[in-house]
């Protein structure tokens, strides 16, 4: 019975790894319309309000990115956007989705003066979307609808508010962070 | 003053997708740009025109840091004498009622239909108060036409993205004065602005 020594064996094998625009990944990040269902092109953009030059929500045509556009808030106001973007787990999985907000540059920024709601949440009773311990679980397959709720009361009209959304999708089972 | 603005209409339930993803996933982190800018009252989504040329009383209303305000007092300028002297409002007059329509105007700059109001966060005036707003000029209504703005009451305009009307206010100096005074003093009016949807208008 031959046990066969080998010294060296290389073997190549294939593996594919596919970036999918935010549309099509695993934790799919889609613009929507009035009534929170996708667009169907989502590069062009969702609606656009008079006040501001770019739509709510846009898949940048470059790098495959949400983007989120909100630049034309009253001072001294309470506005909300509702239906901003769509979230969806493509993945096999069940995944705790949290959202973290940031500012960088000058300052400290105000990212506080935004929160973030699901749409079926109502501001006046439910919790924004927060941090891990205030984030949600998403079953395989199914999505939720978010909406911006911004609150300038004492932000002047030059003053930075935030720039950076990071959206986080954990394995239930996994346990830790990303 | 400050207000509510409600720029579309939610509600949305969590929906069933077909999955097309290949695998699960142990995490996802993924930073995306979120601009956010607040903007004058006169750029706003919902604008507030302190400086409407077509409004006969907009002497009244001026824009400090980015907010709308009104100043009906002996102080106000509100015209030109024929030698170029100032000529100033004296307030209002006692024992009367005095109506100033077309004070600032009020436009729609968002994507969807929106109903105007307005009120008062702290409570300080209601619908019977001796101070009340009115809407003048509002598409879709005949000349002539005026409603009371408070939330609840009269025909509230709604505002197509691009329309616009004139609120004024009016004020009932009959009564005790220095009541009046103290209403007035330093009050804050909420403008709130909701989304209506289609087949939700009344």
């Amino acid at each position: 019975m031959g046990t066969g020594a080998f010294t060296n064996v290389t073997a190549d094998r294939q593996i594919d790894v596919d970036v999918r625009d935010d549309t099509e990944a695993y934790l799919a990040l889609q613009p929507v319309d009035t009534s929170g269902d996708p667009i169907d092109d989502p590069e062009n953009g969702s609606r656009t309000p008079l006040a501001q030059d770019d739509p709510f929500a846009l898949i940048n045509e470059d790098t495959g990115r949400l983007d989120l556009n909100v630049t034309a808030l009253n001072v001294d106001a309470v506005t909300t956007i509702p239906n901003l973007f769509q979230v969806s787990n493509l993945g096999r999985n069940e995944v705790d989705i949290h959202f973290e907000k940031s500012f960088e540059g000058e300052g400290p920024g105000n990212p506080d003066a935004v929160s973030f709601y699901r749409g079926q949440d109502d501001p006046e009773t439910d919790d924004p979307l927060g941090d891990e311990d205030n984030g949600i679980t998403l079953g395989d397959g199914n999505s939720f609808v978010v909406d911006l709720v911004a609150d300038t009361e004492g932000i002047a009209p030059e003053d930075n508010i935030i720039n950076t959304l990071t959206i986080v999708g954990v394995d239930v089972n996994r346990g830790d962070s990303a | 003053m400050k207000r509510r603005t409600i720029i579309g209409l939610g509600g949305s339930a969590l929906v069933g997708l077909s999955a097309v993803g290949s695998g699960a996933f142990a995490s996802v982190r993924a930073e995306r740009t979120l601009t956010v800018e607040t903007t004058d009252d006169a750029d706003a989504y919902l604008i507030l025109n302190s400086d409407d040329p077509n409004l006969d009383n907009s002497a009244y209303a001026t824009e400090s840091d980015g907010l709308i305000e009104i100043d009906i007092t002996e102080e106000t300028e509100t015209g030109e004498a024929p030698n170029g002297d100032a000529v100033t409002s004296d307030g209002v007059n006692p024992f009367a009622t005095t109506t100033i329509e077309e004070v600032f105007s009020v436009e729609n700059q968002g994507s969807q239909d929106v109903e105007v109001s307005i009120t008062s966060i702290d409570n300080e005036f209601d619908e019977n108060s001796r101070f009340q707003m009115l809407g003048t000029d509002i598409p879709g209504k005949e000349d002539g036409f005026r409603t009371n703005l408070f939330e609840g009451t009269g025909d509230l305009p709604v505002l197509s993205p691009g329309d616009s009307f004139a609120a004024g206010l009016e004020i009932d100096a009959t009564g005790d004065l220095s009541e009046l005074e103290d209403l007035l003093t330093d009050l804050q009016v909420t403008i709130q602005a909701f989304a209506v949807s289609e087949g939700d208008q009344t």
